[in-house]
């Protein structure tokens, strides 16, 4: 135990269950000092429920988590203060202003914020001080709860889903942020991302989960999406009279179907321009022959890596899912 | 008491009062309450004084009596209702995670709800209520109250030992909370059993009228039924009261505060352990954060 750093993650076969319902299954792996990991899954696969045990909210029914050289379980007073957890679900009083609310959370971590200057005036929130938070836009509420995460300078950052409220410039900020922090103090974090560019610049480490709470892979995160070639996807619902399989074809492209859903994957912008032109044509053919009735581009999910390695691990999608997320990949 | 859990408390405080400062209407509301309150029970106690009962227990000073109770109360429904709200509350800013994660008692949200509350009522009751029963007993529509050092002090010891026995009654109801989620029927239930049992609406003395002295004697280890019966025979009739079995002096006074005194530090303790427990608990079974 005396060998262990104070930002190594060791998990040991951790089980935890809600009720009758064994939403971890035997989760186990270790995260050596000053590495970050992200974990990814598909929905219920109880990526949350490990991030949050990881954190402490919940313990784990069976197995152990080591936290720096504290045992989870045992010592979680000591394991508490190493870390920091940032929920996108934590809100404050809206008539209470952001110096007022700063001074209440800083004081129920028994530190300062005040050396969270340099953060508040990069991403603008030093100039807000005095104004009430019921003014404030869903990404300056997420820069809060960031702020507040790093009052007590933790050396593990837990982070649940933080970007997903903020927008490309805000979301840059707090990105290269953390990169430079992580650099400067050496954290260990732990996080839950849908953004492969957050999760590849930030995470070395990538824990794949199966659908059953289990866990699937773990490996370098740069490694895995480096061998997943595509960057968008193009969201398409086709017209139900229309065979899918025929119209899927046609375009030529590599896709995924989930029921009435096609998602389209293209590797560059000059493949989604092809797409789109492709798919307006198609959507404009007139009414009686619309194949298409709408579609959406965005970019690459990290539930589109996860679905895309499982293919490359020849892992038979139908067996691992259920329902709405059968598919198959061209 | 660590000085993590003073500084959690203080932040508490300071927060409250500065959340209650900026919703005035709700100040207002709670003002306007307590004035029905008290005109209703004056109205009361001179229709029952005026309808020539003889030998009712508190004839002549039934309004003291009703007024007297709704003062004691008034401190303590707030603060309990504030105090329950607590977790239901930080659920829905989303923020107990943070709590939990950061080793933050909710007992020590819980007392420093408690205590806000405590402060704004008394702020209130100091500042608006207090001159105008004065301005009532100067007009004689009130009998004036038994105002002495001894009852002043008194008067406040009792208020402790009332506030520290309510204060582990919210934390032990917040438990609740906890385990039951919409508990609140249960929480009301509770706290409205206890002002019932501690003589709020009428003299526990005429149970031994129906036979049923024992219980009254047991509700007196009530702390707070043991200190309104005291603050109010101590207000109405001062030093001794010479009514025959109903006869009391400063002694009876003491020896209830030092017992209900007793009991209200028990219970505030087994409070703070059972919250401890079941927060732990909660860890296992998830049931703070499924708020």
């Amino acid at each position: 135990m005396s060998n262990v750093g104070d930002r190594e993650v060791i998990v040991k076969d951790v089980h935890k269950y809600f009720g009758k319902k064994h939403v971890l299954k035997g989760i186990s792996f270790h995260l050596p000092d000053e590495e970050n990991l992200a974990i990814i899954g598909p929905n219920g696969s109880g990526k949350t429920t490990l991030l949050r045990t990881l954190a402490s909210i919940y313990l784990p029914d069976k197995g152990s988590i080591q936290i720096g050289r504290y045992d989870l379980v045992t010592q979680t007073r000591e394991a508490r203060s190493l870390l920091s957890y940032v929920s996108p679900n934590l809100s404050f009083h809206k008539k209470l202003t952001l110096r007022e609310t700063l001074d209440y959370f800083s004081s129920l971590q028994g530190v300062s914020w005040h050396d969270q200057d340099d953060l508040m005036d990069k991403v603008d929130l030093s100039k807000m001080l005095d104004s009430p938070i019921e003014g404030f836009s869903e990404g300056q509420k997420a820069m809060t709860r960031f702020v507040i995460a790093l009052m007590k300078k933790p050396k593990i950052l837990v982070l649940d889903e933080i970007t997903a409220t903020l927008d490309v410039k805000k979301k840059e900020s707090v990105i290269q942020y953390i990169y430079d922090l992580d650099k400067k103090r050496g954290l260990t974090i732990l996080l839950i991302d849908h953004d492969p560019s957050v999760v590849d610049r930030l995470c070395e480490k990538l824990l794949l989960m199966t659908r059953d709470g289990k866990v699937m892979d773990y490996g370098d995160t740069h490694e895995i999406i480096k061998q997943i070639p595509y960057a968008f996807d193009i969201k398409v619902v086709p017209n139900p009279s229309i065979d899918v399989n025929k119209f899927v074809q046609e375009l030529g492209f590599p896709y995924r179907t989930m029921g009435q859903l096609v998602q389209l994957y293209a590797e560059t912008k000059d493949e989604v321009d092809e797409i789109t032109s492709e798919l307006l044509r198609r959507k404009w053919k007139g009414k009686e022959g619309q194949e298409i009735l709408e579609f959406n581009v965005s970019a690459l999910s990290m539930e589109d890596i996860y679905w895309h390695y499982l293919l490359l691990l020849n892992i038979p999608i139908e067996d691992r899912t259920k329902g709405e997320s059968v598919g198959k990949f061209s | 008491m660590s000085n993590r859990s003073v500084a959690v408390l203080k932040a508490n405080i300071t927060r409250n009062l500065r959340i209650d400062w900026k919703y005035k209407l709700n100040f207002i509301t709670d003002l306007a309450w307590l004035a029905v309150d008290v005109i209703t029970f004056l109205f009361l106690g001179q229709v029952v004084a005026s309808s020539g009962i003889e030998n009712f227990l508190y004839g002549e000073t039934l309004k003291e009596f009703l007024v007297v109770g709704v003062i004691y109360w008034v401190i303590f429904t707030r603060a309990y209702k504030d105090g329950v709200s607590v977790i239901p509350n930080e659920a829905a800013l989303g923020a107990l995670g943070f709590i939990i994660t950061n080793e933050v008692s909710l007992s020590d949200l819980i007392t420093g709800q408690f205590s806000s509350s405590t402060i704004k009522t008394s702020i209130t009751l100091i500042v608006f209520v207090l001159p105008i029963i004065g301005f009532l007993s100067f007009t004689n529509i009130l009998q004036p109250l038994k105002i002495t050092p001894i009852t002043i002090l008194l008067t406040l010891v009792i208020f402790i030992i009332s506030w520290v026995f309510m204060l582990g009654i919210t934390i032990i109801a917040s438990t609740l909370n906890v385990i039951f989620k919409k508990s609140g029927p249960l929480t009301f239930l509770l706290s409205y059993l206890l002002t019932m049992l501690s003589g709020y609406f009428f003299p526990l003395e005429v149970l031994r009228d129906f036979g049923l002295g024992a219980i009254e004697y047991l509700l007196y280890f009530i702390p707070t039924t043991g200190m309104l019966y005291s603050l109010r025979s101590m207000l109405i009739f001062g030093d001794s009261r010479p009514l025959g079995e109903y006869y009391y002096d400063f002694g009876l006074i003491l020896a209830t505060i030092i017992i209900d005194g007793i009991i209200a530090i028990i219970v505030l303790f087994l409070a703070l352990y059972v919250m401890r427990r079941i927060t732990r608990k909660a860890a296992y079974s998830g049931t703070l954060e499924f708020y």
